[in-house]
Parts: C-alpha cells; sequence; structure tokens
C-alpha cells in the first residue's frame, strides 16, 4: 500500500513541480506585459502626431525630403503561455496566448520606427511595411520600416 | 547618400537608374547572450540583446549596399527591402536590397 502510495508521489511531484514553476514564470510574464502594453500605449500616443500609411504618398503633404526610417523588436513569450500553447498544439486550435506575443513586437518596432522619424523632425511616414522572422528559439523578430517625409 | 522605401524620394528627381544593389550579412550570437536569452524566454518580453544584434547587423547589410551604389557611382538608393532568415547555429542571415539611382534636386512646386 505504501509503495503505490510512494510510487504515486514519485509520478506526480514532478509535474506539480513543473506547474508551480510555469505558474510563477507565467505570473511574472503577464506582469510585465502589463507594464509593456501602458509604456507602448504612453508613447503611441506621444507620436500620434506623426502621419502614417502605407501608400507611398500622403495626399495633401508637398515634401522637401525623405529618408528611410526603422524600428525592429525580438519579443519572447513567458514559460506559463509557452508551457500552455505547447500542450495547445497537441490538440491543435488557435493559440491565444501567444497572440499577444506578435502584437507587442510588431506595436513595439513600429514606435521605433516613428521615434527615429520624429528624431529628423519628420511629419509623416508613408510606405510603411513590417517584415517577420524567427531567430533562435523560435523567438520572432518584427521589424517595421519606412520612409519618414520631411514637410516643405 | 538618400535612402528612402519608396520608389521615388520627394524633392528630387531620378536621372539615372543604376540597376539592383545588395548587402548582406551574416551574424552568429553569442554565448553569452543566448543564455540572457533563454531566460527571457521564460519570463517573457523583449530580448534586447538579439534587438541589437539584429538592428547592427541591419546596419552593416545596409552598409554594404550603399558601398555597392557608390561604386556604381549613384546618389541614392530607392525601394528598398530586407529579408531576414535563421541559419543554422541560431545564426541570423540579414539581406536588404534595393534599386540604385542618380538623382538631382528638383524642389517640388507647392
Amino acid at each position: 500500500m505504501e509503495l503505490l502510495l510512494f510510487i504515486a508521489l514519485l509520478l506526480v511531484i514532478p509535474f506539480a513541480m513543473a506547474a508551480v514553476v510555469a505558474l510563477l514564470f507565467g505570473w511574472i510574464g503577464r506582469t510585465r506585459e502589463r507594464q509593456h502594453l501602458r509604456s507602448l500605449d504612453r508613447r503611441e500616443s506621444a507620436l500620434a502626431a506623426i502621419a502614417t500609411t502605407t501608400a507611398p504618398h500622403v495626399v495633401g503633404l508637398t515634401a522637401s525630403a525623405g529618408h528611410f526610417v526603422a524600428g525592429n523588436a525580438v519579443m519572447a513569450t513567458d514559460l506559463g503561455k509557452g508551457l500552455v500553447a505547447n500542450l495547445k498544439s497537441l490538440i491543435g486550435g488557435e493559440l491565444r496566448g501567444l497572440t499577444p506575443l506578435l502584437t507587442r513586437a510588431r506595436r513595439e518596432a513600429y514606435v521605433r520606427m516613428l521615434e527615429s522619424a520624429q528624431g529628423l523632425g519628420a511629419t509623416a511616414v508613408v510606405n510603411v511595411r513590417y517584415d517577420t522572422s524567427t531567430v533562435v528559439f523560435g523567438v520572432p523578430e518584427v521589424l517595421c520600416h519606412g520612409t519618414a517625409l520631411v514637410a516643405s | 547618400m538618400i535612402l528612402v522605401n519608396t520608389e521615388t524620394i520627394p524633392g528630387q528627381r531620378i536621372t539615372d537608374v543604376h540597376g539592383l544593389v545588395q548587402g548582406n550579412t551574416i551574424r552568429a550570437k553569442h554565448l553569452g547572450r543566448d543564455i540572457g536569452a533563454a531566460f527571457k524566454n521564460m519570463v517573457g518580453g523583449e530580448i534586447v540583446s538579439y534587438t541589437a544584434l539584429l538592428a547592427e547587423a541591419r546596419e552593416q547589410a545596409i552598409n554594404r549596399m550603399v558601398d555597392e551604389a557608390n561604386g556604381l557611382g549613384a546618389n541614392a538608393v530607392v525601394n528598398i527591402r530586407f529579408t531576414t532568415s535563421a541559419v543554422t547555429g541560431g545564426a541570423a542571415e540579414l539581406y536588404a536590397y534595393g534599386t540604385a539611382v542618380t538623382v538631382v534636386a528638383a524642389p517640388e512646386v507647392g
């Protein structure tokens, strides 16, 4: 009887430990995500004066100069979300926990591009493009680039 | 050298097209950064060392593209595009390409 109990504990304890670690890191990850989202909201509203478009021109804007600007971000997800995503991928379906990962990376890359444009004194950024790729450990990198226009 | 990712440059007129120019670089990561990256993969958030690595690599690829354009006698590169690929060993290849042109100032009529 005790042997069975012992074996059961031996099997359960590693899973329980893994679950606790995942929960801990998941909590840390969620906190960092909230902070990052607040920072993004703040910076996006500070840069709202710069017009952006995926078209090559802004109607009604005559520019005297244009220069290439870019911003990039490499974003990793936390262990808790990663574990849930791995489990979910066993049965298939949308990995909703990972969606914020790329959204945050895109917003961060976009904000950095606007910050470079602001540094050049630009009033608009045209031809905005996004490129996504994978770097180590399946971690994505998002590049956002465009042409900053300085009004004449 | 003027760099844009549009077809035309505001305030400038294209007088000559020199063709495709390109620059690439393969950057391997540093072991120390990798350990940091593995940790970040657990707590989530931006892996700043990799962002910096890729930004530097992109700058280098662009510089190589600009050098090629200079060699052709161009003073601007238009329609710049990028691709990034992960290669074995966790390295990343950055490839920047565009069209080298010669431009002259042509102030736009308002």
